[in-house]
């Protein structure tokens, strides 16, 4: 949307570049000039890496990013592709905490828990987990860094919720421990999968698997 | 002590229920003070919390939502210049007792008008966004050997970020935990190298750990309520729990928001104003005879505009108020230097003049009640600061308890 009378006339001077006059064309090129900037490369991808790999990023893999980046005139699709391709993004070491809504959801899907109209409960789940829907404390959003999710007290409420969801996932899952392959893969490592064979009752292994350290990872 | 297995038992035969902590142990070390930062995000409008009904200037400025003593919803009368927002009831009974005391025209030393960047200097204590990675009151926390900082928040602030020990508290869910799980969780996570220190941790916690009177069913028929789970007098009273034990942490953090008042102001701080002021009190009392060496700084990001804008509400501003509590506080007058919002007084045509750097406050509190040295001070926890000089006289004797 483009307000004119709301847009100051005259030109702009933006990292010693000139724009004349020109409504939203001029803004239209300042944002292109802006999206075309090495810095804005170099932001963007570590950000991405920072997201979906770990929060420290290997230098290379944020470079080769930047550089498709820009060799692609911005491309994000070209940066996505570099980003999947790289080995640095599947090193064992390459993994992110899950967050609040991420650690919820999965549940939830992993779970099949329908919520129909009664979206409340999931709510104030996420909101006693520290990310409430849509209203993080700070104007900089919710913390990307998987250290300043990691603490004790979070840890226990993942295991109490992991109590609660459990609670709602439809019991006639008969085989526990081949959901948690369906939903693990090869991050099942035998002593979590002996853990939950061992659960006393479907619930329990509901519960086990999404309290367990390798459920809380993104990987 | 009610263990939480026996509050179980008792909640389920109807027995009553009692407000207690967990245990969280702090190592106690050096002086025996304790110092809370309450962050106040959103911007609260100094105008509006710490009325200048005697500025000739104030009515006409304010117009309907000018306060005052002598209205029909009185102010707390302060001086004969200023006076507390009406729902200050009990700030207004410390301030009488030299235990409260507003600081006016206050700023961070960052001047714009941008909640993210404003919040990010309050808390990261330089004059910069991005100054610092990590927050001013962790690295004071890094300067006091032993000790340990807590933060009532689910997730870490950037204002206790850093390399001191920080723990976050924020209320427990209700859901009960099966022991056998938790034993079948134990192993498990001692084998994640990055999960099995904060677990363990957890886990001792949790031991024997009283619950606190809360009943509501986690995803039965909870309610996206903030208010009534992490609202201030909640947060305040878990602060004051835990700081009032002998061996409690000696520097606490909690936060809040919804103080961005654009529209609508006079209800909505009218409201945001009684959770402070009840928050206050539960603190005090929650923190008992210990709130005699405590000192408290109540502060936000900045004040607002000075003119009423047309929705009944104000924006984004500079000088504002911040407020410091405490029975170690030598209060009961207003600090700062008042720089008037008559014509041509006002920054920029619209702001209160700022003429108060926050890290002043700050650092005079750290200084005189934490007794972190000058040289600290500069170098670590407020670098660049040296403009911005200690306030001093801001701490006396510590008190009895009332």
């Amino acid at each position: 949307m483009f307000r004119a009378n709301a847009h100051e006339p005259g030109s702009r001077r933006v990292i010693g570049r000139t724009f004349p006059d020109g409504g939203f064309e001029q803004g239209k090129a300042i944002l292109e000039f802006l999206a075309r900037q090495p810095a804005t490369a170099k932001h963007l991808s570590m950000q991405l890496a920072q997201h979906f790999v770990s929060d420290h990023p290997p230098q290379s893999l944020v470079d080769r990013m930047a550089k498709s980046y820009l060799d692609h005139d911005t491309d994000l699709a070209a940066v996505y592709r570099t980003l999947i391709e790289s080995p640095e993004a599947w090193d064992a070491e390459a993994r992110k905490f899950k967050t609040p809504q991420d650690f919820v959801i999965s549940s939830l899907r992993a779970g099949q828990v329908e919520l129909g109209n009664q979206p409340q409960p999931v709510l104030a789940l996420l909101e006693n987990l520290g990310e409430p829907m849509f209203d993080p404390r700070s104007p900089a959003g919710f913390t990307d860094n998987s250290a300043n999710w990691i603490d004790a007290d979070g840890l226990w409420k993942r295991v109490q919720a992991a109590e609660a969801i459990s609670a709602r996932v439809a019991q006639t899952n008969a085989q526990p421990l081949a959901f948690a392959q369906d939903v693990l893969g090869p991050l099942l490592d035998e002593d979590t999968a002996q853990a939950i064979r061992r659960a006393e009752s479907a619930r329990q292994a509901h519960a086990t698997l999404f309290a367990c350290p390798a459920f809380q990872w993104r990987a | 002590m009610l263990t939480r297995r026996q509050f179980i038992a008792n909640a389920a035969i109807g027995t009553a229920t009692l407000l207690v902590w967990p245990k969280l142990t702090f190592a106690a070390t050096g002086s025996d003070t304790r110092f809370l930062f309450v962050l106040l995000r959103g911007g609260l409008d100094g105008l509006e919390s710490v009325p200048p009904y005697g500025d000739p200037g104030y009515q006409a400025i304010r117009g309907a939502l000018a306060l005052s003593p002598s209205a029909a919803k009185p102010a707390h009368k302060l001086d004969n210049v200023f006076a507390l927002h009406p729902s200050f009831d009990y700030a207004a009974q410390l301030y009488a007792q030299g235990q409260f005391m507003p600081v006016v025209a206050a700023a961070p030393p960052y001047w714009g008008r941008s909640h993210f960047q404003a919040q990010n200097c309050v808390e990261n204590g330089t004059a910069q966004p991005d100054g610092a990675q990590t927050g001013w009151l962790n690295r004071c926390i890094a300067c006091m050997p032993g000790v340990d900082g807590l933060a009532c928040a689910a997730v870490m602030p950037l204002t206790m970020r850093g390399s001191a020990k920080v723990e976050t508290w924020s209320p427990p869910l209700p859901t009960e935990v099966n022991p056998i799980l938790l034993q079948r969780l134990q192993p498990l996570y001692a084998a994640d190298t990055r999960l099995a220190a904060p677990f363990a941790r957890a886990v001792a916690q949790q031991t024997d750990s009283p619950v606190p009177e809360s009943s509501a069913g986690m995803m039965s028929n909870g309610k996206p309520g903030k208010k009534k789970q992490s609202g201030l007098p909640v947060m305040m009273a878990a602060a004051g729990g835990f700081m009032g034990k002998a061996d409690g942490p000696r520097v606490a953090f909690v936060e809040d928001d919804g103080w961005d008042t654009h529209a609508n102001e006079a209800a909505i701080v009218t409201r945001k104003i009684e959770e402070l002021d009840a928050g206050l009190k539960a603190f005090h009392q929650s923190i008992g005879a210990m709130w005699g060496r405590t000192v408290v700084i109540v502060a936000t990001e900045f004040g607002r505009t000075a003119h009423i804008n047309g929705t009944g509400g104000t924006d984004h501003g500079t000088g504002g108020s911040m407020f410091l509590a405490g029975g170690a506080l030598r209060g009961g007058h207003v600090a700062g230097k008042w720089p008037g919002i008559g014509s041509g007084e006002l920054y920029q045509d619209r702001d209160v003049h700022a003429t108060t750097d926050f890290r002043a406050v700050f650092k005079g509190v750290l200084a005189a009640h934490l007794g972190i040295s000058d040289s600290l001070l500069e170098s670590r926890v407020f670098p660049g600061s040296a403009a911005a000089e200690p306030l001093g006289n801001l701490v006396g004797p510590a008190r009895a308890a009332a």
